[in-house]
């Protein structure tokens, strides 16, 4: 078992990798807030656990055990940072960077499945690294995804409070059967909802979670 | 005796409220709103009512400034009877509102209006079945017919005592509902709306329900108020169900020319087509009489005191409102009595959507190429108040119908048509990186396109005409006194032979920094007044009209842009006062003129490079 702390290392160092930067250890002491002799001493014991590799005065990579363990967190993180997005919580970084470190394996599975195995995170935009197993049972298309003409079912909405509250009111709601009635391409989607046309912007109803009817 | 209409929005709430009332209406604002306010008497059988038109909605829960005036005024002013007019094609939609009217215990009665409509498009309702289900009188209408009304009138009279029904949700909610009901002390709201409410979270007063309102949300495992929302839907379809049939689901013209004007391609094309018809027309047509208009006004008197130019304000004014303003609203309030406007809105959502804000932004945008003001007015649509910050911000910016004046006769004229282009290319761009910007940096959270399509119909004279009546006079209202008393101040001004030490504090701007002669900085004064005076002064002070003499074409150009972009014209700052308030405009205001005076500048020295 790792620490907190150690794996709020491999997270920021896995999220330096995805931006394609030098990994240093002053890099990576700004990137957290700390000081340079903390820094070193962690990656000296991250070293020792053979979770990355580091030659003196050289880059610092990640082991295939450590790139692992790293993306496994920042997998956990995003998914909880979309979750919290979707509870209407505004800082959602910070509780997410405390609960993902208590989150298990299956729980993390569950809510990526919850949450119709999102690609993106909606804090930051960054992609979310997928569990490995096949995705297809839980991922769900979304409004911007169904083509004029086609009936669907909606699934649940993921976007905020306010637009959550709004399309509720107009009939969006979990089960409720709508068809697409005219669209745009990348733009607004017109839907057939209680005997009325409702338009959406494509922001918008690519946070609104369906299930296809044949 | 006092009546309040009620009703989601466009289902034909002004129009009965208008052939109640008559010419005796007061149309103003509600304390502290933006939103309009129309009230009105009639007398009917010796009795003197007063009839009061609430602001149509959506639903009752706080969202927008319509909605909490609406549920304050319910509950609090305690009208007499509320009339809910329904719209018979959309029942589903128009019950859900109406079942939380029901909750506010007052008296009710139901005009269920546009009967003719739902005829054509073969849905038949069972009035009697729908009055028993409610609980309250349903008198069927067709309001632009005048259908109806003696009735609906004679039931709202009649109608003393609130609802008899209750609506009845699910176990689970009913539970949570009389738990909260027990926690509630106050007299001032009905209990069961307000338990209502609390569990939405919506409520006007806060009341500590957590508990219940947590293992409500426990045992049906979703949101309490999405929850809510689908009960209430769910018990409306029972009552559609049971009183609504549907004879011939047949595509109407209606519905095919509908499939043409929002087809992607063929709908962008109308789309372009119609906006370029409307500006030619308004333009053309504008200018011809505007310039006729104010020769002729002009021509009655002559002087060059102080007084005259009080006149001269007066003519200002004038030949803006009848040319330009008049026939743009008149085109306008056709566009969207049809429901066009909404369809313009889908279409333009996406080019929108890079501004950072959503398709409706192009109504006040499109408004305020024939002026600022209605433009800036137009915002209030816009739910939000990020997105209207924002669209407010790009409406000052739109060059209007008097400036794109100046940039014909002054660059037009001599330079040529592809200078014109050139200039508004650019302010284009311009516009578009600001706008990116303030999408950036504006605080609050980005909310994407929600709108309801109206059905597409002929527009209605009477509603047209009204409307444009009430946004002119809101127009004169606002720029007026503005441009009468601009136009004395700088009258006396002159009269005081102030203009010449002003142009000399300024030159360093003007020939300084922007390489323009010292004279232009008194016209860009008089600008604020109105842009277009930035030109014709310009011929009086040089005594001209052939600008190419008095200024080279890289200072032509320069001028123009400054004049494009730097600040609002004093009616459009009435407008953003009114909107916004004093510190926002502020901020537009120098914002604009810093900019405008900073890019010319750069502008002037890239000309030189050529
Ligand atoms: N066919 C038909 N159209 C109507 C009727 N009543 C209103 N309208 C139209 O519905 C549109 C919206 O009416 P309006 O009174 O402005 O709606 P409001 O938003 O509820 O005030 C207008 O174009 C009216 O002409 C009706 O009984 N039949």
């Amino acid at each position: 078992m790792l620490s907190e702390n150690e794996e709020e290392y491999l997270e920021e160092i896995y999220a330096l990798f995805e931006d394609r930067e030098k990994i240093s250890i002053s890099r990576i002491s700004e990137a957290m807030g700390v000081s340079k002799a903390s820094t070193s001493e962690m990656i000296k014991k991250l070293s020792e656990e053979r979770l990355l590799k580091h030659e003196r005065y050289g880059e610092i990579e990640l082991t295939e055990e450590g790139m692992n363990i790293a993306r496994n967190i920042k997998r956990k993180h995003r998914l909880l940072e979309s979750f919290l997005h979707f509870l209407g919580k505004k800082d959602v970084h910070n509780e997410a960077c405390k609960l993902e470190h208590g989150i298990s394996e299956e729980s993390a599975d569950a809510l990526c499945k919850f949450l119709g195995a999102p690609e993106r995170c909606p804090d930051d935009g960054k992609e979310i690294p997928r569990c490995g197993k096949d995705c297809s049972e839980c991922l769900k298309k979304t409004l911007a995804d169904i083509s004029t003409g086609k009936e669907t079912v909606i699934f649940r909405t993921l976007c905020g409070r306010k637009a959550s509250m709004r399309l509720n009111e107009l009939g969006l709601l979990p089960g409720e059967k709508i068809k697409v009635v005219n669209r745009m391409a990348h733009g607004p989607i017109e839907v057939e909802v209680k005997g009325t046309k409702v338009a959406i912007g494509y922001g918008l109803a690519k946070k609104i979670l369906v299930e296809e009817c044949e | 005796m006092r009546i309040a209409l009620a009703g989601n929005a466009n289902v034909g709430k002004s129009v009965i409220f208008n052939a109640l009332t008559g010419l005796h209406q007061h149309i103003g604002n509600w304390p502290g709103k933006t939103i309009e306010r129309a009230e009105g008497t009639l007398k009917y059988r010796d009795r003197t009512i007063d009839v009061i038109d609430l602001p149509g909605i959506y639903s009752l829960s706080s969202f927008s400034q319509e909605e909490d005036i609406t549920r304050d005024y319910i509950l609090n002013e305690k009208p007499d009877v509320i009339i809910n007019v329904v719209d018979a094609t959309a029942l589903e939609r128009n019950l859900y509102f109406t079942l939380q009217l029901l909750e506010m215990e007052r008296p009710l009665v139901i005009a269920l209006n546009q009967m003719d409509l739902a005829n054509t498009k073969g849905i038949d309702i069972n009035i009697k079945e729908l009055q028993e289900l409610l609980g309250v009188p349903v008198v069927p209408v067709v309001a632009i017919r005048r259908e109806g009304l003696t009735d609906l009138l004679e039931a709202a009279i009649k109608m003393d005592k609130k609802p008899e029904k209750e609506v009845r949700y699910s176990e689970a909610l009913e539970d949570a509902i009389r738990k909260v009901e027990e926690r509630i002390k106050t007299e001032k709201y009905p209990k069961r709306w307000l338990a209502i409410k609390l569990l939405e979270g919506t409520a006007p007063i806060s009341i500590d329900i957590e508990d219940i309102k947590r293992a409500l949300e426990d045992r049906i495992s979703m949101g309490a108020f999405s929850y809510i929302a689908s009960e209430r839907y769910r018990v409306v379809r029972e009552i559609v169900e049971s009183v609504q049939r549907i004879i011939k689901p047949e595509k109407s013209f209606s519905e095919k020319l509908d499939a043409f004007l929002t087809d992607p391609l063929t709908g962008s094309i109308s789309l372009i087509f119609f906006f370029i018809g409307i500006f030619a027309l308004i333009f053309f047509f504008g200018n011809i009489v505007s310039a006729t208009l104010e020769a002729l006004l002009l021509s009655f008197f002559t002087g060059d005191n102080v007084l005259y130019s009080l006149y001269e304000g007066f003519v200002a004014g004038l030949t803006i409102v009848l040319p330009y303003i008049v026939p743009f609203y008149l085109l306008l309030g056709i566009l969207e009595d049809t429901g066009y406007m909404a369809r313009a809105a889908f279409l333009a959502d996406r080019v929108m959507h890079k501004l950072g804000i959503h398709g409706k932004a192009i109504i006040p945008l499109l408004l305020s190429f024939g002026c600022n003001v209605p433009g800036c007015l137009g915002c209030r649509i816009m739910e939000g108040e990020r997105e209207r910050d924002i669209t407010i911000f790009l409406s000052t910016l739109v060059p209007c119908s008097a400036i794109s004046v100046v940039v014909m006769s002054a660059v037009g004229r001599t330079l040529g048509l592809a200078y014109v282009l050139l200039l508004y290319a650019l302010v284009f761009v311009i516009l578009f990186v600001l706008g990116r910007i303030a999408y950036k940096i504006t605080p609050g959270e980005a909310v994407g396109l929600i709108m309801e399509m109206p059905n597409l119909r002929k527009p209605s004279i009477s509603v047209v005409t009204k409307q444009t009546y009430h946004r002119t006079m809101d127009f004169i209202e606002i720029a007026f006194p503005i441009i009468i008393a601009g136009s004395l101040f700088v009258g006396a001004l002159n009269h005081y032979g102030l203009i010449e030490p002003i142009a000399g504090f300024f030159s360093p701007v003007t020939e300084g920094w922007l390489l323009i002669p010292a004279l232009t900085g008194v016209v860009l004064i008089f600008g604020v007044v109105r842009k277009e005076l930035t030109v014709t002064m310009l011929f009086t002070l040089y005594g001209t009209t052939e600008l190419g003499a008095i200024m080279s074409a890289p200072q032509m150009l320069t001028f123009t842009l400054v004049v494009m972009l730097y600040t609002p014209c004093l009616s459009t700052m009435a407008a953003l006062l009114k909107e916004i308030g004093p510190k926002r405009t502020a901020r537009i205001v120098l914002f604009e003129t810093f900019f405008a005076i900073a890019l010319g500048g750069i502008f002037a020295r890239v000309l030189m490079l050529f």
